[in-house]
C-alpha cells in the first residue's frame, strides 16, 4: 500500500484503539472516584446520625428526602456500600442509589440505618466528561486526517517525483538523473545520492562501451596482419595438399572472426547510439536496392523471390541501420531456404515481412533464435547468431517490433515499424 | 612506381611491401605520422597507403597537406575504424580509394593497379597482356581485337587475374573480391567455379589462350 496510506493507518489505528480503551476506562474510573465520594459523604451522615440518634428518638428522625431510613431490627446486618435501583414515583422511573447500611442502638433497641443517595447528578457529570473526551479524540482523529491528506499533497510530492524519474530510468539513455534539490532533508539527501549514483553508473557505462569499440578495432589491425602473412604463405608454392589445407582453413576462420569482429563492433556502435542520423527512407527502393545485391546468389540456389511491395511507404530512420537490418534478413532468408525454394517479401507502410521456405518444412526453435551465437541447424555454414541479434538491436534502438512466426511453411521473420 | 606505405603495426606494413616488391613495385615505409609527412614532403608518390589510425597523429591531417598542394591522387586509406564519417571525410578530402581492414594483399594489389591506372593521365588505361586487350575505362576486353562477349562479374573476375598475374589466388580471395560489398559476402565457392568455368568458356570460343591455370587445393593462377 502507499506510504501515506501505511503511516496514516497506523496513527489513525493507534489513536482508535487508544480512544475505544481510555474512554470506557475512564469512565469506570471516574464512576469508581464518584462513589467514593459519596461513601465519604454518607459516612460523615452516618456520624451525624449516630449523634442525632443521641437524643432524637429514632420516630422522629426527619432527614432530607427521606434519604436516611432508621428501622428497627432483630438482627444486625452486615454494614455495607451498595448499589440499588429503587423506583421513584415522582419522576416515574428506576433511578440507582448509593447506599449505606448499618447497625445502631438506640435506647437499648437494635435499629438498622439506611443512608442513600441518588446517582443521577453524578452519572450526568461522568456523560458529560466522557462525551467531552470522546468528542476531543474524535476531533484530533479527524485533524490527523486532514493533516495527512495535506501532507500528502505537499511533502509527498517531491518523493513521489523522485519515484517517477526512478521508475523511467534507463542506463543507455539518459545521462544521469537530474534530481531536484528539496527543502525537505531526506528527499534532498535522496535525489542526490541518486544523481551521483546514477551519474557513476553511465560513467562506467559509458567506459565499458567505449572498452567494447577500442578493443574491437585494436583487433582489425592483427586480424589484417595475420591475412597479409597467410596471403604471403600462400604464394610460397609449391605447398604440399596438406599444407594448402590447412592454409585455406586459416583464412577461412581468420576471414570469420574479422567478419564476427566487425559485427561486435557494430553492435556496440548500435549501443552507443552512432547511427542517429534519421531520414525519410523509401522501403521498396531499399529493398530494391539489396535485392539486386543477391540476384546472383538467388539464381545460383534457384531460389524464387516474390515480392509485394505495393503497399510500402516512407520510414522516418537511419538510413545504415535500415540497410543493414534489411540486407541481414535477406541474407538470412538467402542462406537458409533450401535449394529450389521460395522467399516471400511483403512490405507495408508499417510493416516489413520475409519468408522463406522452411528447411524440410520444420518451424525454427523461437526459444533460441535470437540469442546471440546460437547455431540453429547444424548443416548451414554459418549460424543465425550474430545477425539476428544485430537486427534485434537495430530494432530496439529504433523503437520497431521483430518476431518470428511459422505459418505456410515457411519461416517469417515480421518487422513492424 | 613507388609506393608509400603509412601503417603503424609494422609486420603488417612489411608483408604488404613484400607482396607489392614481387609486383615490381618500390616500396617505403613511414610507421607514424611524422615519418610519413617528411616522406610526403620529399618525394611525389604514385600511390600512397595512408592508415588513419596513426600513434602520434590522424592520417586524415597527412591527407589535407597533401589537398593543400593538390597530391591527393593515388591515395588509399587503409582502416580499421569501419567508421561511415571516416570514409566520407577521407573520400571528400581526395583520396581516391578506401580499403577496410582485414583485406587480402591481392585485394589490394588490384585496388592499387587501379589507381595508378587513374592517374595516368597519358591516356594509357589499357592493360595489354600477349593477345588480350583491357580497356579499363570502357570495362571492356578485346581478344585479337576482337571484343569479348563477357557478364561484369567475368569482367572484373578477369581484371582481378591480370592485375594478379602469376599469383595463386585462393578461392576465398577470388570470392570476397567479385562479393564486394554485398552484407555477408559470398561464402559459396561453387560460384566462384562456376564463374571461371564460364569465363575460360567465352574465352576459349574467342580464340583465346587459357591461362587460367586451376591448381590443385590452392585456387587459380593467370599464368604468363
Amino acid at each position: 500500500m502507499k506510504l501515506t496510506n501505511h503511516i496514516a493507518t497506523r496513527y489513525i489505528g493507534v489513536a482508535t484503539i487508544v480512544l475505544l480503551i481510555s474512554v470506557p476506562l475512564f469512565y469506570v474510573v471516574l464512576q469508581r472516584v464518584m462513589w467514593n465520594s459519596i461513601d465519604e459523604t454518607m459516612r460523615f451522615q452516618k456520624e451525624w446520625t449516630e449523634e442525632q440518634l443521641k437524643t432524637i428518638s429514632p420516630e422522629h428522625f426527619v432527614s432530607f428526602n427521606n434519604d436516611i431510613i432508621i428501622l428497627p431490627r432483630l438482627f444486625p446486618y452486615k454494614e455495607r456500600y451498595y448499589n440499588e435501583n429503587i423506583y421513584i414515583p415522582y419522576d416515574n422511573e428506576m433511578v440507582t442509589f448509593r447506599v449505606l447500611e448499618f447497625n445502631t442502638k438506640a435506647g437499648g433497641i437494635l435499629y438498622g440505618v439506611r443512608i442513600q443517595k441518588s446517582l443521577v447528578e453524578s452519572e450526568d457529570v461522568l456523560q458529560a466528561i466522557a462525551a467531552m473526551q470522546i468528542g476531543v479524540l474524535l476531533i484530533l482523529l479527524l485533524v490527523l486526517m486532514l493533516i495527512n491528506r495535506s501532507l500528502q499533497k505537499n511533502v509527498w510530492i517531491p518523493f513521489y517525483n523522485t519515484l517517477d524519474k526512478l521508475h523511467k530510468y534507463r542506463i543507455d539513455r539518459e545521462e544521469s538523473l537530474n534530481l531536484p534539490t528539496s527543502k525537505i532533508e531526506e528527499i534532498d539527501s535522496l535525489n542526490r545520492s541518486l544523481n551521483d549514483l546514477t551519474k557513476h553508473n553511465k560513467e562506467i557505462f559509458t567506459t565499458q562501451k567505449e572498452f567494447t569499440e577500442n578493443a574491437s578495432h585494436e583487433l582489425q589491425t592483427p586480424l589484417a596482419t595475420m591475412q597479409s602473412s597467410l596471403d604471403l604463405l600462400w604464394q610460397t608454392s609449391p605447398l604440399s595438399e596438406e599444407q594448402a589445407i590447412l592454409v585455406q582453413n586459416l583464412t577461412e576462420t581468420n576471414i570469420r572472426m574479422s567478419k564476427l569482429n566487425k559485427s561486435l563492433l557494430l553492435l556496440a556502435k548500435i549501443d552507443n547510439n552512432q547511427f542517429t542520423d534519421k531520414k525519410e527512407i523509401h522501403m521498396d527502393k531499399l529493398t530494391e536496392k539489396i535485392l539486386v545485391q543477391y540476384e546472383n546468389n538467388f539464381a545460383q540456389k534457384n531460389i524464387q523471390i516474390q515480392n509485394d511491395i505495393s503497399l510500402s511507404g516512407t520510414i522516418f530512420a537511419d538510413e545504415t541501420l535500415m540497410e543493414t537490418l534489411i540486407g541481414n534478413l535477406i541474407s538470412n532468408a538467402f542462406r537458409h531456404t533450401p535449394l529450389n525454394g521460395y522467399v516471400d517479401l511483403q512490405i507495408s507502410n508499417n510493416s516489413f515481412k520475409i519468408g522463406n521456405t522452411a528447411n524440410e518444412g520444420q518451424p525454427l526453435d523461437k526459444e533460441k533464435l535470437f540469442r546471440r551465437f546460437q547455431k540453429q541447424q547444424l548443416n548451414i555454414q554459418n549460424s543465425f547468431g550474430i545477425g539476428l541479434e544485430i537486427c534485434r538491436r537495430i530494432c530496439i534502438q529504433s523503437d520497431f517490433d521483430i518476431y518470428y512466426e511459422f505459418s505456410d511453411r515457411k519461416n517469417w521473420f515480421v518487422v513492424i515499424f | 612506381m613507388k609506393i608509400l606505405i603509412v601503417e603503424d603495426e609494422e609486420k603488417l606494413s612489411e608483408n604488404i611491401a613484400l607482396y607489392l616488391n614481387q609486383e615490381n613495385y618500390v616500396c617505403e615505409i613511414a610507421l607514424n605520422f611524422h615519418t610519413a609527412m617528411d616522406k610526403i614532403g620529399g618525394f611525389d608518390y604514385d600511390c600512397i597507403l595512408l592508415d588513419i589510425t596513426l600513434p602520434d597523429g590522424n592520417g586524415l591531417n597527412i591527407l589535407r597537406e597533401l589537398k593543400k598542394d593538390k597530391r591527393t591522387n593515388g591515395v588509399i586509406i587503409i582502416s580499421a575504424k569501419n567508421a561511415l564519417e571516416d570514409k566520407i571525410d577521407g573520400l571528400n578530402l581526395g583520396a581516391d580509394d578506401y580499403l577496410d581492414k582485414p583485406f587480402h594483399l591481392s585485394e589490394l594489389s588490384a585496388r592499387i593497379a587501379a589507381v595508378i591506372r587513374r592517374r595516368r593521365f597519358d591516356g594509357s588505361s589499357n592493360i595489354v597482356v600477349n593477345e588480350f586487350l583491357i580497356d579499363t575505362v570502357a570495362r571492356t576486353v578485346f581478344i585479337n581485337n576482337k571484343l569479348l562477349e563477357i557478364t561484369k562479374m567475368q569482367y572484373d573476375l578477369l581484371l582481378y587475374f591480370v592485375v594478379n598475374k602469376n599469383r595463386v589466388l585462393s578461392k576465398l580471395a577470388i570470392a570476397e573480391h567479385l562479393s564486394d560489398d554485398n552484407a555477408e559476402g559470398f561464402d559459396n565457392y561453387d560460384v566462384v567455379y562456376a564463374h571461371i568455368k564460364n569465363l575460360k568458356k567465352k574465352i576459349a570460343e574467342a580464340g583465346g589462350n587459357d591461362y587460367i591455370k586451376s591448381i590443385y587445393g590452392m585456387g587459380y593462377k593467370f599464368e604468363v
